[in-house]
């Protein structure tokens, strides 16, 4: 797309944002208040109404448009890989409910299978993986209110693309923040979703750029959700969580190659269990999970049939506490087992981990955090992960906060990358890596007449070793070598404008993410990448979203730039994409019903992530919801 | 409030501030359109990344000009370049994972047409003016083609049983009057296949995985293969084509590096390969050589071609397979001469008068 075309059209967001502050200021802020308050000095979270208004997409689609960070998207049906800072996805973790969801076959996690319909709320934080963790929660939010619902959303799409969801929650009682009582309750959600994907795109590996249809790159999903909470005044709590999902997909192959009709199947079971005990000055909690799961990679033209199954258990168990004076700490032991039975490996394959957790905060206002995470792989690998972190906070006008945080983490390798036949590599060290960042953090709290402002700067840079590679070897085949030193940094951007504009909520979010991402040694003498930007890596990426709401109507632009991508052997352009999106609910006593349309790709660009995989132009999304609710009288 | 909109706005600008890449490609000149006395790089690239290229090495200028494919014909030759073979007046350019053999005008390197069908192609071997063979990867068989009218017309079939189609993997193929002897790498065997009948008519069992093959000036055929994918020792044969016999055979003392690319010099007395360096054979030798003739000094060495008019050496370095690569050029005694951009993890070269 023309670029003259974004600005123009960001310019005019910006016009409408700041002609609307001086309209009516007649709005009471306060009742914005529990959602600016959320908003303070969090790690960085998707916005919980993004969440909702796309319940029908999934994590990768989520990402691209809340955040600034790239996602390798190989196409509508096909894997999605998350890169934050520049660095592989399974360097990044992602989690759900505290589950880990990358794969311990191989390593990343497929952001394509993780609907949104699974999470209500989302965070990006620094700790846990080298790239940082993305958690996905389920917060059991359904307690409140009390009573009975069940809703049914039915959303069409371009593209054959077709989804059902059912939910149906129970709540015990009303339960307001902070209120103890005794109280349980749950939640079913059921979804399905099918695409065809037959989008139209010029195919630039043909002579004279021909418009043509994508074949072979239907999907299936379905899958379940399941919540049971139990809260006794406050004390005992117990939640659990079930996630089951079936997801069939073709797989479509590049536009350089012919089309093998490979297909892959992904089964999963999930299941999170939690107890945590409240005493005066902490809690004590157990932790447990399992994590199943089965990929099926069939290629039918050339005979190949390979299933992998892994399963994972882990239990953990821990105390928080609170010291009147100093401040806050955290001790915790966690073990894990896992066991893969994969088709390229030569026996079943057993991984045990134990690690413990340790964290002390100081929460002054020079605040300090220690965390020590050793973690024991086999009783053989021994990886002391570890970080501190220092806090200043600045109070006045604007509330600001300095913060700076050193890292040390260690990433043990994938079972494929240990054994997969051939090129499995059983002697790989785990990655290793080090990392400083600083973020400055403020909030302009009487900015904009009434409304308010978030802005949120840093820097960061991670230098990492042993970077797992997979190179040819002495022999014919390739293999996974500890080969490379690569060195991330970078900065990240955020602003955030909200102001109540003509009885609603005007919303302006902007991030802005430079990475300069490369290796630092090279692996043999005529190595020439030293110091070029990895492939795939976008040194510039920014995203901007307006958003209006009010009471039962809201609507957004979402505009995402993403730079030039390195290939193997040259660049891919690059892409702006601007989406829109309306929608309005009306109430009939017990019963609610939204509709929502949507737009994306509204300048219908022509554009791929990963070279040869096409993305699809303009298309459209209309989504109705239909929500019926008995609520309980309050006491 | 100044700050803040002058922070956006500094924002928004950086946004849009990026630039073109420096070495992004479109400085080359166009192409010559004239491919005579000089080398076909032949540029593998990186498996799915559709970046498989053709570069011309102009011998008497020392120029070389790159991807010419894509440059004569506006579209990429597509995903994995196996290997390619001049024949009457025309290159057949064997591109496995696009399941294509494109054919080319010798003269300048445009496309004429294309013979698609196939499953996993590798090699193509012309056994008359209407028909060649063409081994493959996954078919379950030799696939018959007519490379006068791009046809497929037939298939010799080969199906050892197993379970995947790999197990059938054929490989380089030899002819000797009405005979083509092919690799069957899974069986660890050469078969023999009738130009007549097209059915296999005989099996010579070897060791290992063999992949490469040449032919001396006795018209003995030497064949190399690999052990390494199963840590098993590597071997290096000399099969009698007459009578199906082994002759000869060497066991390479590693069983974790593996060799590859066999290669015969002119004269057909002399062996090279790379077996991690490079190394250089005599067919008459009673032992595989214990020096290497160019050691690869961490490089890695990826392809091999030996330039029939004078021997010079011409050695591929595939780097990482993900950067583009480089070609060595050497002297037949191993003396450098020069080194020559390429494109992606070069792994063969094709020498034109």
């Amino acid at each position: 797309m023309n670029p003259l075309k974004s600005l123009v059209l960001l310019f005019a967001i910006s016009l409408f944002a700041f002609h609307a502050e001086g309209q009516t200021d007649s709005f009471p802020v306060t009742e914005f208040e529990p959602v600016i308050v959320r908003a303070r000095y969090l790690p960085n979270t998707l916005d919980t109404t993004a969440i909702k208004h796309m319940q029908t997409r999934n994590l990768s689609d989520l990402l691209g448009r809340s955040s600034a960070i790239f996602v390798k998207n190989y196409g509508p049906s096909n894997i999605s890989a998350i890169t934050v800072r520049g660095l592989s996805a399974s360097q990044t973790r992602i989690t759900w409910n505290g589950m880990e969801l990358n794969s311990p076959m191989y390593g990343m996690a497929d952001l394509s299978l993780v609907p949104a319909a699974v999470f209500k709320r989302a965070e990006i934080a620094s700790e846990g993986g080298i790239g940082g963790n993305v958690n996905l929660f389920t917060d059991p939010d359904y307690l409140y209110p009390a009573g009975l619902s069940f809703s049914a959303l039915q959303s069409i799409e371009s593209f054959d693309t077709r989804y059902s969801q059912l939910s149906a929650g129970y709540g015990s009682r009303y339960l307001p923040k902070g209120e103890f009582t005794k109280a349980y309750g749950g939640s079913t959600r059921v979804y399905y979703r099918t695409a065809e994907n037959d989008f139209s795109f010029i195919n630039n590996a043909r002579f004279g750029l021909p418009v043509e249809n994508l074949s072979h790159a239907s999907t299936e999903m379905y899958g379940l959700v399941q919540e049971i909470n139990r809260t006794v005044f406050g004390q005992n709590d117990l939640k659990a969580a079930v996630w089951a999902q079936h997801n069939f997909r073709q797989l479509p192959p590049p536009l350089t190659s012919a089309n093998n009709k490979e297909t892959q199947k992904d089964n999963s079971i999930r299941a999170v269990v939690r107890y945590e005990k409240r005493h005066l000055l902490g809690e004590s909690y157990i932790n447990g999970s399992f994590n199943g799961e089965e990929l099926i990679y069939d290629n039918k033209t050339i005979g190949i049939h390979s299933p992998g199954r892994s399963m994972s258990v882990a239990l953990s168990g821990g105390r928080r506490g609170i010291h009147r004076k100093y401040g806050s700490y955290t001790a915790e032991l966690r073990t894990q087992y896992t066991r893969a039975i994969v088709g390229r490996y030569y026996s079943p394959k057993e991984q045990n981990q134990i690690q413990a957790n340790f964290e002390i905060i100081n929460f002054k206002e020079r605040g300090w955090w220690v965390g020590f995470n050793p973690q024991l792989v086999n009783f053989t690998h021994f990886m002391p992960n570890s970080y501190l972190r220092f806090r200043r906070f600045y109070s006045g006008r604007p509330v600001s906060s300095l913060e700076i945080l050193a890292r040390l983490n260690y990433k043990y390798p994938s079972l494929n990358d240990l054994y997969w036949v051939p090129g499995g590599n059983d002697s790989l060290k785990p990655e290793k890596a080090l990392s400083q960042e600083m973020t400055v953090q403020s909030n302009y709290l009487s900015f904009l007449k009434r409304g308010e402002a978030f802005l949120k700067l840093t820097a960061y840079s991670i230098y990492a070793f042993d970077f797992i590679q997979w190179q040819p070897a002495d022999g014919a085949y390739w293999q996974a070598q500890n080969l490379n030193e690569v060195w991330s940094r970078g900065i990240e951007a955020s602003v955030k404008f909200q102001k109540p504009v003509l009885r609603g909520l005007m919303t302006w979010n902007n991030s802005y993410n430079y990475t300069r991402v490369s290796t630092q040694k090279p692996i043999n003498p005529t190595d020439k990448s030293v110091g070029r930007q990895l492939i795939y890596v976008p040194r510039f990426t920014a995203q901007s979203s307006l958003q209006y709401e009010r009471k039962k109507f809201f609507a957004g632009a979402y505009y995402t730039y993403t730079d030039y991508r390195r290939t193997p052997d040259g660049y891919l352009p690059p892409y702006q994409l601007i989406d829109l999106d309306m929608g309005v609910e009306k109430k009939f006593q017990e019963t609610e019903l939204g509709l929502s349309f949507r737009v994306n790709n509204i300048f219908n660009e022509s554009y791929q992530v990963i070279i040869w995989r096409p993305m699809p132009g303009r298309w459209y999304s209309l989504t109705m919801n239909l929500t019926w609710t008995k609520k309980k009288e309050q006491p | 409030m100044k700050n803040i909109l002058r922070l956006v706005c500094l924002l928004f600008i950086l946004a849009f501030a990026s630039c073109r890449p420096k070495d992004i490609d479109g400085d080359n000149p166009p192409p010559s359109g004239a491919y005579r006395n000089g080398v076909w790089i032949l540029n593998e690239g990186l498996f799915t990344s559709g970046n498989a290229s053709v570069d011309f090495f102009h011998k008497d200028s020392s120029v070389r000009e790159a991807n010419i494919f894509q440059r004569m014909n506006k579209r990429p030759l597509g995903d994995v370049l196996q290997s390619m073979i001049l024949y009457q007046d025309k290159y057949y350019a064997v591109v496995n994972n696009s399941q294509k053999i494109e054919v080319l005008d010798a003269k300048d390197f445009r496309s004429i047409g294309a013979i698609e069908g196939l499953v996993s192609p590798r090699y193509m071997m012309p056994v008359s003016p209407d028909k060649a063979y063409v081994t493959d990867l996954y078919a379950r068989g030799i696939s018959i083609i007519n490379p006068a009218n791009f046809s497929l017309t037939g298939k010799i079939e080969y199906n050892t049983g197993g379970d995947t189609a790999w197990q059938n993997w054929t490989e380089q193929m030899i002819k000797v009057d009405n005979e083509v002897f092919v690799c069957a790498v899974k069986e660890e065997a050469l078969i023999v296949v009738n130009t007549d009948s097209d059915k296999i008519t005989d099996t010579i069992p070897l060791l290992a995985e063999p992949q490469w093959m040449a032919r001396d000036k006795n018209g003995n055929i030497w064949v190399m293969s690999d052990g390494s994918i199963d840590k098993r020792s590597s071997h290096l044969f000399r099969v009698n084509p007459a009578n199906h016999s082994v002759e000869k055979q060497f066991t390479f003392p590693s069983t974790t590096i593996g060799p590859v690319r066999l290669k015969m010099n002119a004269a057909g007395d002399e062996l090279y390969y790379i077996y991690k360096d490079v190394y250089r054979m005599n067919i008459a030798d009673e032992n595989l050589p214990a020096q290497p003739l160019i050691p690869a000094n961490g490089k890695q060495l990826y392809g091999l071609g030996i330039d029939p008019r004078n021997g010079d050496i011409y050695l591929g370095d595939a780097v990482d397979h993900i950067q583009n690569g480089a070609v060595y050029r050497y002297k037949p005694d191993g003396t450098y001469l020069q080194t020559i951009d390429a494109g992606n993890s070069p792994m063969d070269f094709l020498f034109v008068d």
